[in-house]
């Protein structure tokens, strides 16, 4: 499914706090906290960046099942969407990649200090560290999950 | 843990479908019960709640908002509670959290979800760091 455009300024910007969900063959859920997400080449792809030391689970589990779902919510308005659909590769974040995560995770955390005040090196060095994983997700389902009446509901086909 | 589950920051909670489809939100609170059970705040849920009908098994990530460590929290479900002291407890702290975020007129607590802990593994030690 194409994701719409303003769905896609959402999800990469900068005021969203993002996590991805994996299953394995156990059906044992696994989360964890991605540094920032981009546009993939094709309208229905998305890329997570996640570090390397928190996706041993994650890439386990992608290969035995490669359903995948992310949430992404704007930390001070609560806006929340959820995207699912399936991995279709992943492969270690290159320099150009780091980088900008690097850049997106600093600016998230200078919108963290103004929201909440938290200290800013806190969360970046909570979110961020090298060497980072790219997963790739191909979109098939979107849906609203800003907390209210409503949320789960799918967002119907761009 | 416990200033974790002050739901200062939101936790992150995760379940999957029979089929192996993964499904993840943000929640207002994983509430301590014990050493070996917690309770998830049941506000919107559907799809979490068709989860759980069809797989108890679900994780939580959990954040401290004073030094950011983080936990994932590997648990099982056993019931959803609408009424008792746990419940009331937990509504009772959903209402503050709701009052310091805006959403007193959104957030209503509809069951209290109590889960055993399975398995706790630390993902960011931020006293250290």
């Amino acid at each position: 499914m194409n994701i719409p455009e303003k769905l896609v300024t959402f999800v990469t910007g900068t005021e969203v706090a993002v996590w991805t969900a994996t299953s394995d063959t156990q059906r044992m859920p696994d989360v964890a906290r991605p540094t920032g997400i981009v546009k993939g080449d094709s309208d229905d792809e998305l890329i997570i960046y996640l570090p390397r030391k928190n996706a041993d689970k994650m890439l386990v589990n992608l290969e035995q099942n490669d359903q995948l779902a992310l949430m992404c919510a704007h930390i001070a308005t609560l806006e929340s969407y959820q995207f699912k659909g399936c991995c279709t590769a992943h492969w270690p974040a290159n320099d150009e990649e780091v980088e900008s995560q690097k850049r997106l995770m600093g600016a998230f955390s200078e919108f963290l200090v103004q929201i909440y005040g938290f200290p800013a090196d806190m969360a970046y060095k909570a979110y961020f560290s090298v060497p980072i994983v790219a997963l790739g997700l191909r979109v098939e389902q979107i849906f609203e999950q800003t907390p209210k009446r409503g949320a789960g509901t799918p967002i119907q086909k761009g | 843990m416990l200033p974790a589950m002050q739901g200062v920051i939101p936790p992150a909670l995760t379940t999957s479908s029979a089929d192996g489809t993964p499904n993840v939100t943000a929640i207002s609170q994983v509430f301590y019960i014990d050493d070996s059970h917690i309770a998830i705040s049941r506000q919107f849920f559907n799809k979490t709640v068709r989860n759980l009908s069809e797989n108890p098994k679900l994780a939580a990530v959990i954040t401290c908002p004073e030094t950011f460590s983080m936990w994932k929290i590997g648990l099982r479900f056993i019931e959803s509670q609408s009424e008792g002291p746990v419940y009331e407890r937990m509504a009772m702290q959903l209402e503050a959290i709701a009052t310091m975020s805006g959403m007193t007129d959104v957030f209503s607590l509809k069951s209290a979800d109590i889960c055993s802990v399975e398995s706790i593994e630390m993902l960011y030690d931020g006293r250290v760091d």
